[in-house]
């Protein structure tokens, strides 16, 4: 069988596998305190799927063109025995990169024992160098020193290049932009800016809230001179900028401005094994079923492939269409992001 | 804020819990004072990240946020707390594997306690 090309011929390269919707964070965009206080029910273990089930199912993904695995969450490092599930990917043939989104907490003490495991790099989130608006975007008070700290040990046990992710929320953080800029320029990390999204039903998004990517291009131009990069391959999410005194580069992830669906190669596997085809998809299908109840790599490699191949998921490109004169998205059911890890 | 083990769990230290706390927050009582301590886990406050990932490993479903304690347990976040005033009669226990109990079993530990959720 030839790897599966979707309905829009777009081939399936990347899985993003999320292993814990627990979050120790309770940022408003995500997972806001409000709604996930003690009464919410996060899954059980038994509906998660177990390190054997991911692996089994990733060395398929991989049989189909996936090269790039990333572990999210929830927060991933607080998935027991993750490192073990680490060492079983890192084993997989095919796989080029394999990296992880963490909000940094518990970097510091795994750093080590996650490179020793296999894993090639990190990307740690960082919405504020500020600790009163961090510990506001973090929803519980959280100064950034121990995020920092993560990001540091992170870097010493060689999990490079370090990428650090920056939601911004009008008038919430960005005043962040270039003091953030300022903190990582020349450290070799990557700083990246995200446009706010209307990922799952809880952020109460508007048009009005997303800093468009060229505006915060412009902020920290006018105070640290760029130039625009040519990106890194084909599909690349994220815009790079080099900082013209040579001192590295940041990007930005234009996802609402300048949707880019067409270049979209990614798959995303829920913590109860659904396949997810699109981010703001309102659900996928199962894959822990078939897995289970002893379906064959051929029959799950099946399932998948022709998931993949009636794909038509083009969702930032409809909101750009559809966005209302108040800026409100349009309504429709999806999974929230905690769920399928951003 | 932070998460409470409550009396729920005496007697019987099921321990799923230690194995899954991601920073070895939950401790177990060596000293010799029973009254005071009596024979439970227990969460230090200061280390806990409010994770919440022990709460559903809990066979007997002791434990709960500190702001959602019910009000028959709301003794026992103080007694979490207190373990802060004698940290070195307490450590980390190793984990041993114990049958987990009959729902049955846990509706009639929680009635033992007074506690009707």
């Amino acid at each position: 069988m030839n790897p599966p090309r979707d309905r829009l011929e777009r081939p399936l390269r990347d899985l993003r596998i999320s292993v814990t919707d627990r979050c120790n964070f309770r940022c408003p965009y995500c997972m806001p305190a409000e709604v996930y206080g003690e009464k919410y029910e996060f899954m059980r273990r038994a509906q998660l799927l177990r390190f054997e089930e991911i692996e089994r199912l990733a060395r398929i993904f991989v049989g189909l063109g996936v090269e790039k695995l990333r572990i999210t969450g929830g927060e991933p490092l607080l998935r027991h025995e993750l490192p073990v599930l680490i060492e079983r990917l890192a084993r997989i043939d095919g796989v080029r990169d394999l990296t992880l989104t963490t909000n940094g907490w518990l970097l510091a003490q795994h750093a080590r024992t996650l490179k020793e495991a296999g894993l090639h790099r990190v990307t740690v989130s960082l919405d504020s160098h500020d600790d009163a608006t961090f510990g506001k975007m973090n929803g519980r008070g959280f100064a950034t020193e121990r995020v920092l700290e993560g990001i540091d040990a992170a870097a010493a046990a060689g999990l490079l290049p370090i990428k650090i992710n920056c939601v911004v929320e009008r008038g919430v953080n960005e005043d962040s932009i270039v003091p953030l800029a300022r903190l990582f320029k020349g450290t070799g990390h990557i700083l990246r800016f995200i446009e706010f999204m209307d990922v799952g039903t809880l952020n109460d998004w508007n048009l009005a809230k997303v800093v468009p990517a060229r505006e915060i291009v412009k902020q920290i131009d006018q105070v640290f001179p760029l130039e625009a990069v040519e990106p890194n391959y084909h599909g690349e999410v994220a815009e790079r900028w080099a900082y013209r005194d040579g001192s590295g580069e940041v990007g930005v992830v234009a996802s609402v401005s300048q949707p880019f669906c067409g270049d979209c190669h990614r798959a995303r596997l829920t913590i109860d094994g659904v396949l997810v085809t699109c981010l703001f998809a309102a659900g996928g299908r199962d894959l822990r079923g078939p897995l289970r109840d002893g379906a064959s790599d051929a029959a799950l490699r099946e399932i998948i492939a022709s998931v993949w191949s009636a794909r038509r998921d083009r969702y930032s490109e409809e909101r750009a269409a559809q966005t209302d004169a108040e800026g409100r998205a349009p309504a429709r059911p999806r999974i929230e992001m905690y769920q399928i890890g951003g | 804020m932070t998460w409470v083990i409550t009396k729920l769990c005496r007697d019987c230290v099921d321990e799923s819990c230690v194995e899954v706390c991601p920073v070895d927050c939950i401790y177990q009582y060596d000293g010799s004072d029973s009254d005071a301590f009596p024979k439970q886990l227990y969460i230090e406050p200061e280390e806990c990240i409010d994770c919440g990932v022990c709460e559903p490993e809990c066979p007997w479903e002791a434990i709960f946020e500190d702001s959602q304690v019910p009000d028959v347990f709301k003794d026992d976040i103080a007694l979490n707390a207190k373990m802060l005033e004698c940290k070195d009669d307490f450590s980390v226990p190793e984990v041993e594997e114990k049958p987990r109990p009959t729902p049955e079993q846990v509706a009639e530990n929680k009635a033992k306690w007074g506690y009707s959720p």
